[in-house]
């Protein structure tokens, strides 16, 4: 170039030019990147998509009582879904119920009580909990815990309740240390690091200042956390809740060690049951013809559960916000 | 100074039983932790040696042998599903951060992105299943790379969005009011710190990493895939 620019010499064509090819390289990269983005909602539908049709023979032949029919039947090709259903969704029910009260207890302990210096190793320790492979947790659950499991817990429970009426019933079943309850313990154990972990980051997200208010007028620890962290927290907490949730449906590996592998409506909760995700995952490789079409309908089920779940989850925060008034705090 | 006694007694025991469980809790989850790391180390520990790492897995019955074919397959495996899954998640989630306030695609694609989060990773092996080896006709490290991707790309674009709206807004703007074009502001001025706190980030936090998740996803990757059952690994490997 032959002149130097000037600043405000915004008209020397040197400049538009500039001008000009930035403009172009800005609308490339928002081009772009928006077509990366595209990319994922097209393998969403992609995916909806691709499971739908695969499911459709099935969901043609049995119509909607697929839903709620007992029946597994390889030979005669008769299938339903309903002990796959009942499975996964008692074996996360079982997961939440100890997983829950548990997480928020050490999410408790962790950023109100426990001495300063061992927050950090405590707190990666929970995260090492979190990183451990499925699959480990399944081993882990068939080779140690089961056998564990029946001697000091089933059978002593069910001499204890042998004589009762209602909870005797509850606990009854073999006692081999496989089944639901007991897959339930392991997928606790599973989810509840990674809930632990975003609830401890939830609650640390919560301004001091607040903390320290309501201490400085007489609140105890658990008052504090029941009247200020919580209401602030609230959001996080929910969004944690439904993480593990979301892990505790969609788990396969960990599940399928433990559950017993059984196709029959389980009567007791120690009893052999089988899930969305354990049938798939015993079942997909040897399947052909309508029994692949089923495992397939299995699948989009199991697909359109968790979407309700989130569905829910994010209605319950929308709902709690809208109770409040305003966003902010 | 009047304070009501039993109330306050009230308070503190119930205050002394919540602290007492949430105590127990942690108690426990770290007892789980080491007792499963117990297990692991004291049944697996003896069992390694050079030939885990050397030697391929030997048809069932013969003894000796090792798990490299399988140890390599995940490598390849994960590396190319990191590959893969990388530019596609950073651009997306570069997208959603930088173009995505107020704009239909972008809220669409946030919400895809929590349905694919959520989303259980056998439900993705079945969908590479059909897409992938029902055409191909027979299973494939191919189809286990994608398996991977699909389950990291959405971790990848959450992390990417979270960490570059973490940038300060004065940042940006200065860059902005030295003219910088949009693209450089997002690459150079937003991601090359958004860069350093998300390795720190990951580093420290492996669940915000989409690394471990991909690795040890075993469902999909041994439909998709077969490979730590597959001897004749080679013949299915590109």
């Amino acid at each position: 170039m032959s002149t130097p620019i000037q600043a405000h010499d915004l008209g020397h064509p040197h400049v538009l030019a500039i001008a000009k090819r930035q403009r172009l390289h800005d609308a490339l990269f928002y081009r772009v990147s928006q077509a990366f983005a595209v990319l994922v909602l097209m393998a969403l539908i992609g995916i909806i998509a691709t499971l739908f049709i695969n499911a459709w023979p099935a969901f043609r032949e049995f119509g909607f009582a697929f839903i709620w029919t007992a029946e597994w039947d390889v030979v005669n090709e008769q299938f339903g879904a309903l002990m796959a259903i009942i499975g996964t969704l008692a074996t996360s029910a079982i997961a939440m119920i100890i997983g829950v009260p548990l997480a928020f207890g050490i999410a408790l302990f962790l950023t109100e009580t426990c001495p300063v210096w061992l927050r950090r190793p405590l707190g990666t320790a929970v995260e090492l909990l979190a990183a451990i492979p499925s699959i480990i947790y399944g081993m882990f659950g068939l080779f140690v815990f089961a056998p564990l499991f029946a001697d000091y817990f089933q059978i002593p429970v069910q001499e204890l309740m042998a004589g009762m009426p209602i909870v005797g019933a509850i606990f009854g079943g073999v006692p081999n240390g496989l089944g639901i309850l007991a897959a339930g313990i392991i997928l606790s154990f599973m989810v509840l690091p990674y809930m632990a972990a975003v609830t401890r980051d939830v609650f640390e997200v919560v301004p001091q200042i607040l903390r320290e208010s309501a201490y400085g007028l007489g609140a105890t620890t658990t008052e504090v956390v029941r009247h200020v962290v919580m209401p602030y927290a609230f959001k996080g907490v929910v969004g944690a809740v439904m993480l593990g949730l979301g892990r505790a449906l969609g788990e396969t590996m960990a599940v399928t060690f433990v559950i017993g592998n059984a196709h029959r409506i389980p009567e007791t909760i120690n009893a052999p049951g089988v899930s969305i995700t354990s049938a798939l995952a015993n079942e997909f490789a040897e399947s052909f013809g309508m029994h692949m079409h089923t495992l397939f309908a299995l699948g989009f089920l199991l697909f359109i559960l968790t979407f309700v779940v989130l569905a829910l989850a994010r209605l319950l925060i929308l709902h709690v916000e809208e109770g409040k008034g305003s966003k902010g705090y | 100074m009047q304070i009501n006694q039993s109330l306050y007694n009230q308070r503190r025991r119930k205050n002394a039983a919540i602290m007492a469980f949430s105590g127990v809790a942690s108690v426990i989850g770290l007892a789980v932790l080491v007792w499963i790391l117990f297990v692991l180390f004291s049944n697996g520990f003896y069992a390694l040696d050079w030939e885990i790492f050397t030697q391929d897995t030997p048809a069932p019955g013969t003894p000796g042998g090792g798990l490299r074919n399988a140890i390599v397959g995940s490598l390849i495996m994960v590396g190319c599903a990191v590959l893969i899954s990388t530019p596609i998640g950073v651009l997306a989630g570069i997208y959603l951060a930088e173009f995505g306030d107020a704009n239909k695609t972008a809220s669409v694609t946030r919400f895809v992105n929590e349905v694919m989060l959520s989303a259980p990773s056998v439900v993705l092996g079945l969908f590479v299943f059909a897409v992938v080896v029902m055409t191909m006709g027979n299973f494939s490290g191919y189809a286990g790379m994608i398996a991977l991707s699909l389950i990291a790309i959405p971790v990848v674009i959450k992390t990417t969005e979270n960490m570059m709206r973490m940038i300060p807004g004065s940042l940006r703007e200065a860059a902005f009011a030295l003219g910088a074009p949009h693209w450089k502001v997002a690459t150079m001025v937003v991601m090359t710190p958004a860069c350093c706190w998300r390795w720190r980030a990951s580093a420290a936090r492996p669940r915000h990493c989409s690394l471990p998740r991909s690795t040890t996803s075993s469902s999909p990757s041994t439909w998709t895939a077969r490979w730590p059952t597959c001897r004749s690994g080679s013949t299915t490997w590109p």
